[in-house]
């Protein structure tokens, strides 16, 4: 028959090494691919027994997956395990990394300051840093009048933050025992890495292209400069880091990493589309890197509104298993509107921002600018967000 | 030669257990637990009523993909699931007793059933055991749970009670080894021997020279020299073959491969690939033979001896005074250099391919190596095109994107080089020509023009010149079974290892899952226990009663942290199977 068995490789945490562990056939597996960022978020269910599901729970927050289809050579998705969900009886328990911050600091507002915008020395947890890498917790606090801060006290706070959520945080719930309870892993991808750190503008000054922003943010190691460094990715390789050199862009003081790439490459060259993500790891050198390059708007997709509806195949023809569908490429509808050619976009191609892939259905979607989700509809991808006649969030101030 | 015929038994039990090897003096399995269910004075299913056997169907119908736009509609995925027997049980023993303490057992062995998959601490299968009237071995199936349903009343006091029971079990039966079996057993069942009398316990290791098939799979295919004509025989080859013959039932089979391996440095990588198409056909002009592998090379490596280049990058390697050849020298200049290889040129340089021959998905890898400099330096970029023209050509392109050549420090040692994923042909599952003769083979050469050719393209990155060796390009059929397995978390200087691959249970005690296994030294083989892989992607299932190939391409540690192979670094394997059917087993 024709199923391709799915399987989950769990390693080490990347701050211990990448080593392997065990690998299990993966259920109800689904996994979303962004044109910005990539490996975005994944989910799937293992079917465990108590044992390993204690030793989940306990062990695997943080730890690198990968998981694998057809191709031993690629995952068709990677990253980290974020959330678990064990569910053993009545009780269900859930261990997450994301209210996790093992360095702490405070943002708060001072009059009399330059600059009116001030942030704390962190505070840190070196021993949770040693087995997660880097979280960052950004505490915005609120500001005074007077000529001199009460530092002590916003350092206490974060001292505080830091005490009680420096490791990943466990909750539970009670409620009627399930006959399908397998163990629920939620994953996200290596670029969100790059939100766990924020940007201490105080050690970069001054204007530069997009492209030299790369490499001042991330490969240069030191005080107040990215620390989490070659843990998840190779920080130093700049191979895939394009030239762009139209305008020059000024990072924003206390945002993180992440949110700074989104702003260098929202612009692009002011005529083409700019990306930034993380690559899957090269099977040749075992390491990921970061890449910012034009979209690749070329059409390598075709789908079909009567013939095999809902598959996608390339511009030959042939079938493209769903698993594989990425996005930063163009799709073309065959069927509609033949003979189209009006001024103006044409309807049959549209730029693929996103990819959500279920294997359980092997259905596949594939997101435009249109996006109409819910992360569309609060337009998370973009650093800028305009009101407009659909719901967003108000719009922020650059600073 | 076809196993002999067991005599007419007719066997139908639940058993509990892992059976022991024959002759065993100091074995630590426990004896097996059997539960007869053709009893008449215990158990027994009593026909008409007592068992209709069943057939698996796609679980929940399959995977259809259906608009009300297109007629009909078409199916995406289907497997089977575990399917569900039902047996009529008539417990007649004499006593009360005997009564109440067999129907306790099967209580009992319905928990264990269970507690097998879901808790760590029980570690015997159980499983049905059925040996059809006429059959020529017993087939097993896994055990998932077990349903005991009382007929009778409370009080009723006749002396038989009727049971009945509802089987889950695996879709598909093991013919002749039960789960947790060991499937060299299988091995000996087809060559007529017998349990305990023709073999025993230190008969039994999964890499024997017994096995079901054995041989030699080089680190590389060669191809003897054709005057340039597409080559038709292989003086070396990195896969053994499965004969048809070999392989029974009408289910896919299980598979344990054994690979023993005799290098200085430990074996860190080994890709294995399945392969039933196939590699030969008949040229449609003139009706010669034509050849083709998922290696292609400059035709002699001269035996993957030692290392000398071959001539020119575009020049012929593959000539019959060659022997001594090996790499294909790339000279590049300075920055924005770039030569490229294609499969089949005009000048021959490397072997021929073609759609029909080489089709599928495939994971397209290089061996090379950059002799200075830094990984990077030079780039690879692999291109494949279809070709319906000669002359200026007309091709259909998918083109792949760069990838690094890592440096090694010796000379032979090649880095393997994935550099992207191709479907071969490009439009379909087989290549049909349009001269109305179905599936088309033409050995039609005009200026090199040959209807599919992969092209390497290797660019110079920095000002300094740079000098690649590329060995071969291998393109790897992911689309039958596709499997990597690695080995990083130790050095070892042993002077040979053993690895298993497993999906007959044997190593997992029954459950259906794929384990890989290695250890160090085959000399002390059976003294040491075994260090589990990593695999990546899945072990393949042999399709019944069809010839096919298993493929193996390995890499060891090299200088340093180095991750090399060398074409000289051969193979022997051991492989074998449990069969399995969907009905009554047959050969």
């Amino acid at each position: 028959m024709s199923g391709v068995l799915h399987t989950l490789n769990l390693y080490q945490k990347p701050k211990l090494g990448s080593g392997f562990l065990t690998r299990y056939p993966v259920f109800g597996y689904k996994h979303r691919i962004l044109a910005m960022g990539g490996f975005d978020t994944a989910s799937c269910q293992l079917a465990v027994d108590r044992k390993v599901g204690e030793q989940a729970i306990e062990q695997w927050i943080g730890n690198r997956v990968a998981v694998y289809a057809q191709n031993a050579a690629i995952p068709i998705w990677e990253g980290l395990i974020s959330r678990i969900i064990w569910k053993s009886g009545a009780a269900v328990f859930t261990a997450s990394i994301d209210e996790m911050f093992n360095k702490v600091r405070v943002t708060y507002s001072q009059r009399n300051a330059t600059p009116n915008t001030q942030l704390t020395t962190p505070v840190s947890n070196t021993t949770s840093q040693g087995i997660f890498g880097i979280k960052e917790g950004n505490i915005d606090s609120y500001g005074n009048n007077s000529t001199s801060a009460d530092i002590t006290a916003k350092t206490t706070l974060a001292n505080r933050y830091l005490a009680t959520r420096a490791y990943p945080k466990v909750s539970t719930a009670f409620g009627s025992s399930s006959a399908n309870d397998l163990l629920s892993v939620e994953m996200v991808g290596f670029y969100k890495t790059l939100e766990w750190e924020t940007l201490d503008p105080g050690a970069l000054a001054g204007a530069a292209t997009p492209s030299a922003w790369f490499g001042f943010w991330f490969v240069t190691a030191g005080a107040s400069r990215f620390s989490n460094l070659a843990t998840f990715f190779d920080n130093t390789d700049q191979t895939q880091i394009a030239t762009n050199a139209t305008f020059n862009y000024i990072p924003a003081s206390g945002q993180t990493y992440w949110n700074n790439v989104i702003a260098a490459t929202d612009p692009g060259d002011g005529t083409n589309r700019y990306v930034a993500a993380m690559t899957p790891t090269d099977p040749n050198t075992g390491t990921r890197r970061l890449y910012y390059q034009p979209a690749n708007t070329a059409v390598e997709y075709t789908l079909s509104t009567r013939r095999d509806v809902g598959r996608v195949r390339t511009v030959y023809g042939a079938p493209v298993p769903p698993w594989e569908v990425r996005p930063d490429r163009s799709v073309r509808v065959m069927d509609v509107l033949t003979g189209w050619n009006l001024t103006g976009d044409d309807p049959r191609e549209f730029y693929t921002e996103a990819v959500n892939y279920d294997a359980e259905s092997q259905t596949v979607s594939l997101q435009s600018a249109d996006n109409i989700e819910l992360e569309g509809a609060l337009q998370l991808d973009n650093y800028l967000k305009p009101i407009g006649t659909r719901f967003g969030p108000a719009p922020r101030t650059v600073y | 030669m076809a196993p002999l015929a067991e005599p007419n038994i007719i066997t139908l039990e639940i058993v509990c257990g892992v059976p022991r090897a024959p002759g065993d003096p100091y074995t630590n399995e426990p004896e097996l637990q059997v539960i007869n269910l053709l009893n008449v004075r215990g158990f027994a299913v009593q026909y008409p009523d007592g068992w209709t056997p069943q057939f698996p169907s796609m679980k929940n119908g399959g995977l259809w993909a259906d608009s009300a736009l297109a007629a009909g509609r078409q199916l995406i995925a289907g497997e089977f699931g575990n399917v569900t027997e039902t047996m009529t049980l008539t417990a007649s023993s004499a006593t009360i007793a005997n009564r109440l303490y067999l129907k306790s057992q099967l209580l009992a062995f319905a928990r264990r059933a269970k507690t097998f998959h879901t808790d760590w601490n029980e570690q015997q299968p159980v499983y049905l055991k059925w040996h059809a009237p006429d059959a020529p071995c017993p087939q097993y199936a896994l055990i998932y749970n077990i349903d005991v349903a009382e007929e009778n009343d409370a009080f009723d006091v006749q002396p038989v009670d009727i049971m009945v029971i509802t089987i889950e079990r695996e879709p598909a039966w093991r013919m002749g080894v039960p789960p947790g079996g060991n499937p060299i057993e299988w091995t000996y069942f087809s060559r007529n021997m017998q349990r305990g009398v023709d073999y025993q316990y230190d008969d039994m290791q999964l890499d024997s020279t017994a096995s079901l098939v054995t041989g030699t799979a080089n680190n590389r295919h060669e191809w003897t020299y054709n005057a340039g004509n597409p080559v038709v025989a292989a003086s070396s080859k990195n896969y053994v073959e499965i004969p048809a013959d070999r392989i029974p039932g009408d289910a896919p089979a299980l598979v344990c491969a054994a690979i023993r391996w005799t290098g200085s440095t430990p074996l860190r990588r080994l890709l294995m690939w399945q392969s039933s198409k196939e590699l030969s056909g008949v040229d449609q002009i003139a009706g010669t033979p034509m050849a083709s592998g998922y290696i292609m090379n400059a035709v002699d490596m001269g035996g993957g001896g030692t290392p000398t280049a071959g001539a020119a990058a575009t020049g012929v390697n593959n000539t019959a005074a060659g022997p001594t050849k090996q790499y294909m020298g790339i000279g590049l200049g300075g920055l924005g250099s770039v030569i490229t290889l294609t499969s089949g040129d005009n000048a021959g340089s490397l072997n021929f391919w073609w759609r029909q021959l080489a089709r599928g998905r495939f994971a397209v890898y290089v061996r090379a190596r950059q002799t200075a400099g830094a990984a990077g330096d030079v780039r690879l970029k692999v291109t494949a095109e279809e070709i319906s023209g000669p002359g200026t050509f007309n091709a259909a392109q998918v083109v792949g994107q760069f990838v690094n050549i890592p440096v090694t420090t010796n000379v032979g040692d090649y880095a393997f080089v994935y550099a992207g994923q191709f479907t071969v042909p490009f439009e379909a599952k087989s290549h049909v020509g349009i001269d109305g003769r179905g599936l088309f083979l033409k050995k039609y050469v005009v200026n090199g023009a040959i209807d599919f050719r992969f092209t390497f393209r290797f660019e110079n990155f920095n000002a300094a010149a740079r000098t690649v060796h590329m060995l071969d390009a291998i393109i790897v059929p992911m689309d039958e079974a596709f499997a990597e397995f690695r080995y990083d978390t130790f050095t070892s200087s042993a002077a040979e290892q053993i690895i298993v691959m497993d999906n007959t249970g044997y190593l997992s005690r029954g459950k259906p899952d794929d384990i890989v296994m290695r250890n160090e030294n085959s000399t002390f083989n059976d003294l040491f226990p075994t260090n589990t892989m990593e695999q990546r992607g899945n072990m393949p299932t042999l399709l019944p009663r069809t010839a096919q190939r298993l493929y193996f391409l390995n890499a060891k540690g090299g200088a340093g942290s180095e991750i090399i192979s060398r074409p000289n670094d051969d193979m022997t394997i051991s492989v074998n199977i449990v069969p399995r059917c969907y009905g009554v087993a047959a050969l």
